[in-house]
């Protein structure tokens, strides 16, 4: 089996990373919208999980493959994007929001996690690793939709009508071979991952008594049309609405300014844990 | 994002609240954090992992308040009928 990382690969793990970076941008908009501040916070820590999910993919990927430092993030134009398709169109309300953001991190998860048991250690790692914390983005999200009322509830019924199948679409269909999955980088199949993300989102809606158990069911079975680009997992010419795009690189003169060089913000270290400027947050 | 008219209110202060705890090391002591409130024991769950994340805790729990059981209180007197 070889662990070497592959242009396959690149696509699919930039399939995961794009989606969760466009995710993460819709927490950051979102955030203010929270019921109370441990709401709001919880948001904050979300698209931080995200955003930095997306990064170390990028950085796993430019390593492996020899690419320019941040190409992937501010060298690629919007219709080089792998992102969901279905995250393109803002949320439209709060039941609309929660429906989405749960079955977009359900999906993001079933397919990383075909990857959990990799030939190639480092992806298995870091794979391990954001599977313990997406797993808090899923019951927050599960908290959240339990504790709707009437009209977010019909909210998110359209929700899963609407934006469900254009999700479960996005696994595409059953291919005959798949190199990633031939070759050990992946150990268990995209249609494995695709019946596992069913599951979480029939659990959960039907759980939460969102949508009857049939229903539901009928309604997130996507299947892929003739202009499916299967590399992208969206539609063929698809691309980013500009104003997504903007929020997430911004390009206006003053932001571009304030903007520090890749190398100096890239070195920073973030991590406040066992600074010693940061000791005063010590419980000890 | 949709109209002002669909975003309902919602009575936050109803919702319960749940004492956050975590252990650093192994061998060390569990400290108390602070706190969420939240609809519902998985909404606490989540946000006390979202909220408390400024270390990489080796364990953490919550418990809700209801559940504590006073031995010295700020009110009242325990234990004087």
């Amino acid at each position: 089996m070889s662990t070497k990382i592959s242009r396959e690969c690149l696509a699919e793990l930039l399939c995961i990373a794009d989606s969760d970076w466009v995710l993460g941008h819709w927490y950051i908009k979102v955030m203010l919208n929270g019921r109370s501040l441990p709401d709001c916070t919880a948001f904050a820590g979300m698209g931080q999980d995200s955003l930095g999910h997306t990064r170390a993919i990028f950085r796993f990927l430019e390593d492996q493959l020899d690419l320019p430092d941040h190409q992937l993030e501010f060298g690629r134009a919007p219709v080089e994007l792998h992102d969901m398709e279905v995250l393109s169109r803002p949320p439209q309300n709060w039941g609309d929001f929660l429906a989405t953001a749960f079955m977009a991190e359900c999906a993001l998860w079933r397919l990383l996690s075909t990857f959990l048991d990799s030939a190639n250690p480092e992806l298995a790692g870091m794979v391990k690793h954001f599977g313990k914390e997406l797993y808090f983005h899923r019951l927050g999200l599960e908290g959240w939709i339990a504790a709707t009322d009437g009209e977010e509830r019909s909210d998110m019924r359209r929700s899963l009508l609407e934006r469900g199948p254009l999700i479960t679409r996005w696994f595409g269909s059953a291919v005959e071979q798949d190199p990633l999955l031939s070759s050990g980088i992946r150990t268990s199949s995209v249609a494995t991952a695709r019946d596992a993300f069913l599951t979480d989102v029939m659990d959960v809606m039907t759980e939460a008594n969102i949508m009857e158990a049939g229903e539901l069911e009928a309604a997130l079975g996507g299947q892929t049309d003739d202009d499916w680009d299967a590399a992208r997992r969206k539609s063929v010419g698809a691309r980013i609405p500009d104003t997504l795009w903007e929020f997430m690189i911004p390009t206006d003169e003053d932001t571009v300014a304030l903007r520090r060089p890749l190398a100096i913000s890239v070195d920073d270290n973030l991590d406040l844990v066992d600074r010693a400027e940061y000791g005063h947050t010590d419980y000890a | 994002m949709g109209l002002v008219k669909q975003k309902s209110a919602r009575n936050t202060m109803a919702w319960s609240y749940f004492e956050v705890f975590a252990r650093e090391e192994a061998d060390g002591p569990l400290f108390h954090l602070g706190c969420v409130s939240a609809p519902n024991r998985a909404s606490a769950v989540g946000q006390a992992r979202m909220v408390y994340s400024e270390k990489p805790w080796l364990e953490m729990c919550i418990v809700p308040r209801d559940a504590v059981i006073p031995v010295i209180g700020v009110n009242g007197m325990i234990g004087v009928a």
